[in-house]
């Protein structure tokens, strides 16, 4: 009798788990941008985007990358039965994040669970456009291929089917879709304004510029201690 | 029972020694582990990342988004061509100008010859005044009772000037009024139409005393079984809990779809009339009427069951008639759901297809509420027999008589359902690659466990319970020993807790095909219409600027420049100079402008500025500011080795009759473009029939073929299996009678 609760119990919990997993699981329009490459000989799609998006500044991001192989008769498409998963790309490619005059280089993780997929994570601070640019090997030919969120979201994504050559034995060959830059903090708060850790400390320094000027301009030889602000 | 003592599993003859029963492997309770986590990762590998629901959407406009028409040739009418059948007492078009004021004349019908298409008459003479037009249209789907909205502007007259350099932008927004709690109310619905309809034929089948199809006894009293009074007691629960749980659901689902449609709207006295027009004015309202009347019936009428049953001296015959008519009220409920489905916006033969989709089911309804019945109220029953061995003695007969609704059941459902897949996946390929098919895919999937948990019910556990059932049941043979009665009340509880898990997984199953029908099927999917070009230029104009505001971010003086500021065509410049230098920024990769109106719902609506020369000046000219009102105005400029610089202006426009404002040149000549950049609108009522015509019916290609066979196998498999379950159940029969 216990036994046959406790099985029920199993099936309702397990059956609850699956119900509930489901609208987590539902549609969440999430954009990445998906580039149809041939490297050396072989056709790969990748689709790539931030980790968590829609994002904001100071929201914990990164870089979100799948590598397929390309289904040959739907190649653009990422859930093509032949698109296939490529793995071990975290020993031969690298990603490269610039923001502004700032460049940073990162090492690719692969996934977890994720066969084909890998990520880099960190925080965007500043409301800015974002490059990827992944260098390294693949197919054992050399790459470096530079993506770039559009300011306007997904809105402002243009598809693109022309073949370009990149580089030698890179071709690409097709642009669909596009991912969002990280959108101001301010844009989000209410009811007040927010304000990114980075807004804080230019007006902190501006503010610290005034004073030292104001100091400077009455003659005063007074030190100003400062801290800079550590989280 | 001594734990130790080694527990019997029995082939059909034979005894199997088993270890004892602390080191068992629960097999059903590993199953049913093994398929909860199988359908976990099988909706999770294949949900795809973006959403697909069913609705009316546009697919072609007699006036395109973002066209420039001439004034010699305004159109008498507007036409737009949607994916689903749009409601015409719900629905509608609306035009308007610059200010407001209504230009259509208030005429939404739906076109004799296609009734995906909607149109409204324009009054021509508001029509000829130079200026931004804004289309408003909504859409309450007949087929799906699904909601869309959206809008569009186009402009009349001379609204710009030449030089136009054609340029995409997003000058229309639709927005699917519907959500996951569509899904989630209608889960319950359909889970207690299952329970209602399918407990009902249940009994029928199950349980009825005397003779009939499902007896095959030659004593016809001796295999019937009657529900102990307070089994019954539970069944008329279940039924007018169902009942209630119907009615609840159903309403719900209509204020939901009343609040749909008042998105942004506060006022409770047009939520309340929105509520009235849905019940009394469109196809969601009869339904629901259907829904609630159906519900009283079915409650009262259960009430009434439980009533007479309790009187020992009242005929079954009376029971029986009423229960029959719980039915009949159970068949109409779910008539209701394939009214309001994608069947019936087939356009092969759709009344076959909303028969099919009823049919579809009702037999679902039998095999999945008959499981409900069986594990909340018939093994109540037996368990509770008093004679040791008597439960599976009556659950070695019902089990097979059951088999034969489960396979009479799944017949009717293979062959119905892939009828259904194909009139509305028309390829293979949509089974893939939309997300109808791979919903699709996860029902069946999640229905495949039930086949075979059915299956070792028939096959395995039958003849291990039939085997204790027979042991002393015949004359002259031993009494059953406690260890036999215990092994096969064993054997019984096994049952119990393996139907159990069918029933929950048979719910899973339930709740994929809810997902199933706010999913568009791809015969029905249309592609949203790719925004025309608007005409965008560098404008000298001499007009001062109606706004004009400056901030500086990041030591860039930044200016934005709308001239003339009135709602419709309007001139944007962006001016960026070093707040230090004065000189423009030499690093300026691309500036962008994007429009949100949230009161008007328009919006957000993107632009890409052209630079004017080395002077730091970025220009655009669009009718983006089609209304008054609020306006946010984001501006984001991208810059080569800096960050960007981002703003945004809040712009409010007020009424303006500023068109004679508009200082245009005498020598503006109107370019028209090609189809991309803007189209004139030259259409005449003979037009309308050009603009779609009905979705082809699918093709008698391979896929056809594929599920004719398909259908073919399901069914010869499902009389195959009929068959053996007569057969079993004839056996069973003989075996006990001895």
């Amino acid at each position: 009798m216990q036994k046959y609760r406790i099985s029920t119990l199993i099936g309702v919990l397990a059956l609850a788990a699956v119900v509930s997993f489901v609208p987590v699981t539902m549609p969440q329009a999430f954009a990445h941008q998906r580039q149809l490459y041939t490297i050396g000989n072989q056709d790969y799609l990748i689709v790539i985007g931030s980790l968590n998006e829609p994002i904001f500044v100071d929201d914990k991001s990164g870089v979100d990358l799948r590598v397929l192989t390309a289904d040959p008769n739907n190649p653009m498409n990422s859930s093509a039965e032949g698109a296939a998963p490529v793995e071990g790309l975290e020993e031969t490619v690298q990603v490269e994040i610039a923001a502004g005059n700032n460049t940073k280089v990162m090492q690719l993780e692969p996934a977890f669970g994720e066969p084909g997929a890998y990520e880099a994570t960190f925080y965007p601070t500043v409301a800015t456009t974002l490059t990827y640019r992944l260098f390294g090997t693949i197919n054992n030919t050399p790459v470096d291929l530079t993506f770039t969120c559009t300011p306007t979201g997904e809105a402002g994504a243009v598809a693109d089917n022309s073949t370009v050559q990149i580089s030698e034995g890179v071709v690409r060959k097709g642009i669909e879709g596009g991912y969002g830059c990280p959108a101001p903090l301010a844009d989000a708060g209410f009811p007040e304004p927010l304000m990114s850790n980075y807004d804080i400390t230019t007006m902190l320094e501006q503010l610290r510029s005034k004073i030292g000027s104001m100091n400077a301009s009455e003659g005063s030889t007074t030190t100003t201690t400062t801290t800079t602000p550590t989280r | 029972m001594n734990s130790l003592e080694p527990l019997f599993l029995f082939g059909k003859k034979e005894l199997i020694l088993l270890p004892p029963s602390r080191l068992r492997l629960s097999l059903p309770l590993a199953l049913g582990v093994i398929v909860s986590v199988w359908i976990l990762i099988i909706i999770t590998t294949l949900q795809p990342a973006v959403p697909v629901y069913g609705h009316a959407i546009p697919s072609t406009f007699s006036i395109e988004p973002n066209s420039i028409l001439e004034k010699d040739s305004l159109p008498s009418q507007l036409v737009i061509s949607f994916s689903e059948r749009p409601d015409p007492r719900i629905s509608y078009i609306r035009l308007v100008n610059s200010e407001n004021e209504r230009i259509d004349n208030d005429d939404f019908t739906i076109s004799d010859s296609n009734p995906r298409q909607a149109m409204v008459t324009l009054d021509t003479s508001k029509l000829e005044e130079d200026g931004v037009y804004t289309v408003s249209w909504r859409a309450l789907s007949l087929d799906d009772g699904h909601i869309a909205q959206g809008s569009y502007v186009f402009g009349v007259g001379n609204v710009t000037p030449e030089n136009v350099n054609s340029q995409q932008t997003q000058a229309q927004t639709v927005t699917y009024v519907t959500s996951t709690a569509d899904a989630l109310l209608r889960w319950p619905l359909i889970v207690s139409q299952s329970a209602i309809v399918g407990g009902v034929m249940a009994y029928f089948v199950l349980q009825r005393r005397g003779g009939g199809f499902f007896n095959l006894s030659r004593n016809h009293n001796q295999f019937s079984f009657d529900l102990k009074l307070f089994a019954k007691k539970r069944f008329v629960l279940i039924l007018i809990a169902g009942a209630v749980s119907i009615a609840i659901s159903g309403t719900v689902l209509v204020f939901l779809q009343a609040s749909n449609l008042n998105t942004g709207s506060s006022s409770s006295e047009l939520y309340l009339s929105t509520v009235r027009s849905l019940i009394f004015d469109s196809p969601a309202g009869t339904v629901w009427i259907i829904r609630i009347a159906t519900s009283i019936t079915i409650a009262a009428l259960a009430f009434l069951y439980f009533v007479l049953t309790k009187r020992a001296d009242v005929q079954t015959k009376s029971s029986s008639a009423i229960l029959l008519a719980i039915l009949v009220a159970g068949a109409a409920s779910i008539f209701s759901n394939s009214m309001l489905s994608h069947n019936s916006a087939a356009t092969f033969l759709p009344s076959v297809a909303v028969f099919a989709d009823w049919l579809h089911f009702m037999a679902v309804s039998a095999w999945v509420g008959g499981l409900f019945y069986f594990s909340a109220v018939l093994l109540l029953s037996i368990k509770s027999e008093k004679k040791a061995g008597e439960s599976a003695y009556h659950l070695s007969v019902i089990l097979p008589r059951f088999s034969l609704i489960a396979t009479a059941s799944l017949g009717i459902i293979g062959v119905t359902g892939v009828y259904m897949a194909w009139i509305h996946l028309h390829t293979l390929d949509s089974l893939f690659y939309t997300q109808y098919g791979n919903n699709l895919i996860i029902k069946l999937s999640a229905a495949l466990p039930m086949v075979l948990l059915g299956a070792y019910h028939q096959v395995k556990l039958h003849g291990s319970i039939l085997l204790m059932a027979s042991i002393g049941s015949k004359k002259g043979s031993p009494p059953r020993s406690d260890t036999i009665s215990n092994t096969a009340n064993t054997a019984v509880s096994k049952f119990g807790r393996t139907v159990k898990i069918e029933s929950l997984i048979g719910i899973g199953v339930l709740f994929a095909a809810s997902l199933l029908t706010i999913t568009s099927p791809p015969s029905q999917t249309h592609e949203q219409q790719e925004a025309g070009a608007m005409p965008e230029m560098g404008m000298q104009n001499t007009v001062p600027p109606g706004f004009s505001e400056q901030v500086t971010i990041s030591s860039v003086n930044i200016t934005l420049e709308i001239t003339p500021f009135h709602p419709g065509f309007n001139t944007f410049t962006v001016t960026l100079s070093d707040a230090v230098s004065g000189s423009p920024p030499q690093n300026i990769n691309a500036v962008y402008l994007r429009f949100t109106n949230p009161e008007a719902r328009i919006g957000p609506i993107v632009t890409t500025l052209n630079s004017t020369g080395d002077s730091g000046r970025y220009s655009a000219i669009g009718g983006y500011l089609s209304q008054t009102g609020n306006w946010t105005i984001d501006l984001i400029v991208q810059r080569i080795g800096s960050y960007d610089l981002n703003h945004s202006f809040d712009a409010t426009i007020g009424a303006s009759s500023s068109h004679d404002n508009m200082d245009m040149s005498a020598d503006m000549n109107m370019q028209m473009q090609d189809h991309e950049a803007g189209t004139t609108s030259t259409n005449t009522n003979a037009q309308e029939d050009e603009l779609e015509s009905p979705p082809p019916p699918p093709a008698f290609d391979s896929f056809a073929w594929l599920a004719i066979g398909l259908s073919a196998a399901v069914g010869v498999g499902s009389a195959y299996y009929f068959k053996k379950s007569k057969q079993q159940l004839k056996n069973t029969l003989e075996t006990l009678e001895g």
